[in-house]
């Protein structure tokens, strides 16, 4: 609950307009136009130097196998991180504490941690022997390393943070006021999360997952150390961009394209349902 | 049944003490200053705040108790509240929105959307009930808001300054639909206004909460003739002093005094209407007994007359004419003579 002259300041706030920012000028607009060039040009460059003239390579088995296992992995590491990051999200925006604080900063180190680093951290805990990893195998048979659960994981770990940090800034800047309106109401307290939190910041979540799952698709470094490069179950699309790199160009820049083309067509189809539109909305 | 409220609470700086009973079918409007309590008294009522200590009890029921002792949580406690931002779900229809606490409370879909349906009608939104909040002006919001409150036909109705967010057109109109939905409803009924006049328009009690106490609880007309305080004189329009009787005087704590008449004594407050005040360039010969000279601090236009402040002897607030400023040739600074007779001034015991 806010006092009345809080609402009265969040009435006034100014509404902002594109006009505000769009003063660029001259040299802003040139500027502008550079980056769009410096963006637009290397995929221009991929669609040139495509082997147009053999379109049978654009599906061969090895691509069509390593996209599948791509999306498969990337959407698998997505809803993982969805799934754990969620509840640590809520957690994370719920106080502002010392040990909170701390966690935060644990969750963000992904982010800055060069992906090889990543994949030799995992292999030092659930590789074969590892910390944990190491007695799991032994009791349980688990071996996560060098199999498509080890892609999953290596994915998780570097998409989670991007779910977390974009979940926990929607939950902060959720008006707790809608919660109270709904308790007025009658409403129980998974009554509320159910039907008024959720739902009022489902578009938030989905951003995140996206977000999350762009991040798992491009995945390499920690993938390539901790899962290895096994053409069929853990070569996925940038590891085989890879391996072709060396061998056959050609063939590196087809699936480049496909990735590229691929990824591109579901966060367009995505758009219109979930992702922030800028300000027309 | 009435609801009992005798409590205290801190918020930050704020310090909550209030002291109410409220009956059923009785409206009460909680006046006062930005920053006074208001909302927080409605937001303790609502069970969405816990108080210090004290109780909150409703037809007998106990709701809060203090800390340690039975606390009944907002979803429990059959209240219906309207706060000035409408609060709509922006997710759902208006029709959702109006069946939200049905369904909240297990009616339902078929039920609770027929039930909704009614309560929009007698809104006049049954056309809008596919709609999106985001489609509804001010005014139709609240009417949604206010809708969905009683839907789950509530044991209290608590309103948030209903009408602050409205423009000034749809303003009258709403003031005047509050209020037969008001009287239509039985149950304990409190309005948080900031504006005098929807205070006076809708309430049937009002209470004066001024730095987190109460400091007058009266009838609207009580409030009217007989206030209490600066900010309700403020609120009214009339001028408000202060003092003790001597003789047939009013002496002011400063020393300055007034013929207002026989038959009082003690500690009283004096109200004067600014229209009885009188002004003039010479000093008046006549019957007004009070007659002295003030220095004008300032003019301000209100509708077809203009407030005068006098600063001196007395500081009052008069009301003239447009035209009785410019016959009196009336300028922020100059001196003028005022007359009050002492039948104007109403005493009253503090």
């Amino acid at each position: 609950m806010s006092s009345s002259r809080d609402n009265a300041l969040a009435k006034a706030k100014p509404n902002v307009t594109s006009r505000g920012v769009d003063r660029s000028g001259f040299l802003g607009g040139a500027l502008a136009t550079i980056a769009v060039l410096f963006f637009l040009l290397p995929l221009i460059g991929l669609a040139a130097r495509a082997p147009w003239d053999e379109p049978g390579r654009f599906f061969a088995a090895p691509i069509v196998e390593a996209l599948l296992l791509s999306l498969g992995c990337a959407t698998a590491a997505a809803f993982l991180a969805a799934l754990f990051g969620l509840p640590l999200a809520m957690w994370l925006a719920a106080r502002d504490t010392f040990s909170r604080r701390l966690v935060r900063v644990l969750v963000t180190l992904p982010l800055v941690m060069p992906p090889v680093v990543v994949g030799v951290a995992l292999l030092a805990a659930y590789g074969r022997n590892g910390l944990v990893g190491g007695p799991a195998a032994d009791a349980l048979g688990i071996v996560l390393p060098y199999s498509i659960a080890g892609v999953v994981i290596a994915e998780a770990y570097v998409a989670m943070p991007f779910f977390v940090l974009a979940a926990e800034a929607g939950l902060r800047g959720f008006d707790g006021r809608y919660s109270d309106v709904a308790a007025t109401l009658g409403a129980s307290r998974w009554w509320r999360y159910r039907s008024v939190v959720l739902p009022m910041l489902l578009p938030t979540f989905a951003a995140a997952l996206v977000v999350a799952w762009a991040r798992a698709l491009g995945e390499f470094g920690a993938t390539v150390t901790f899962a290895g490069n096994l053409a069929g179950s853990t070569r996925t699309m940038p590891l085989a961009i890879f391996v072709a790199l060396e061998s056959d160009l050609p063939a590196a820049v087809a699936l480049s394209l496909v990735l590229v083309g691929v990824s591109a067509t579901i966060l367009f189809c995505l758009r219109d349902r979930w992702l922030p539109r800028g300000r027309s909305r | 049944m009435t609801l009992d409220l005798q409590f205290r609470l801190e918020r930050g700086a704020l310090e909550l003490a209030v002291d109410l009973a409220i009956a059923s079918g009785e409206t009460l409007a909680v006046v006062g200053p930005n920053g006074a309590g208001k909302s927080t008294l409605l937001t303790a009522v609502a069970g969405l705040l816990r108080i210090g200590e004290g109780r909150i009890e409703h037809a007998g029921r106990l709701l809060d108790g203090g800390p340690g002792a039975g606390f009944v949580p907002p979803e429990e406690r059959a209240v219906g509240c309207v706060f000035q931002d409408a609060l709509l779900f922006p997710h759902l229809t208006v029709l959702e929105n109006v069946a939200f606490g049905l369904r909240a409370r297990g009616v339902e879909r078929p039920a609770a959307r027929q039930r909704a349906a009614e309560r929009l009608e007698r809104v006049g939104l049954a056309e809008q009930a596919g709609w999106r909040p985001a489609e509804l002006s001010g005014g139709q919001a609240q009417r949604v808001a206010l809708a969905r409150a009683l839907a789950t036909d509530p044991a209290m109705l608590l309103l948030d300054e209903p009408l602050a967010n409205v423009d000034a057109t749809a303003r009258l109109e709403l003031r005047r639909e509050l209020q037969s939905h008001l009287t239509e409803f039985s149950g304990v009924r409190i309005v948080v206004a900031h504006d005098a006049i929807d205070a006076l328009a809708l309430a049937d009690r009002v209470a004066v909460l001024e730095g987190g106490k109460i400091t007058q609880v009266a009838t609207v007309a009580e409030i009217c003739s007989q206030p209490r305080s600066r900010y309700v004189a403020d609120l009214i329009g009339v001028n408000l002093l202060r003092g003790r009787m001597a003789g047939d005087r009013l002496v002011l704590p400063g020393g300055e005094s007034l013929v207002v008449g026989a038959g009082y004594s003690g500690e009283v407050l004096a109200t004067v209407h600014p229209r009885a005040i009188a002004l003039y360039q010479q000093r008046p010969e006549g019957s007004p007994r009070n007659v002295w000279r003030a220095t004008i601090g300032s003019l301000e236009s209100a509708g077809d007359r203009v407030r005068v402040q006098l600063a001196g002897q007395v500081p009052l607030v008069a009301e003239v004419t447009p035209a009785a400023v410019a016959d009196l040739e009336l300028g922020v600074g100059g001196e003028i003579w005022l007359a009050l007779k002492a039948t104007e001034i109403t005493i009253y015991p503090d």
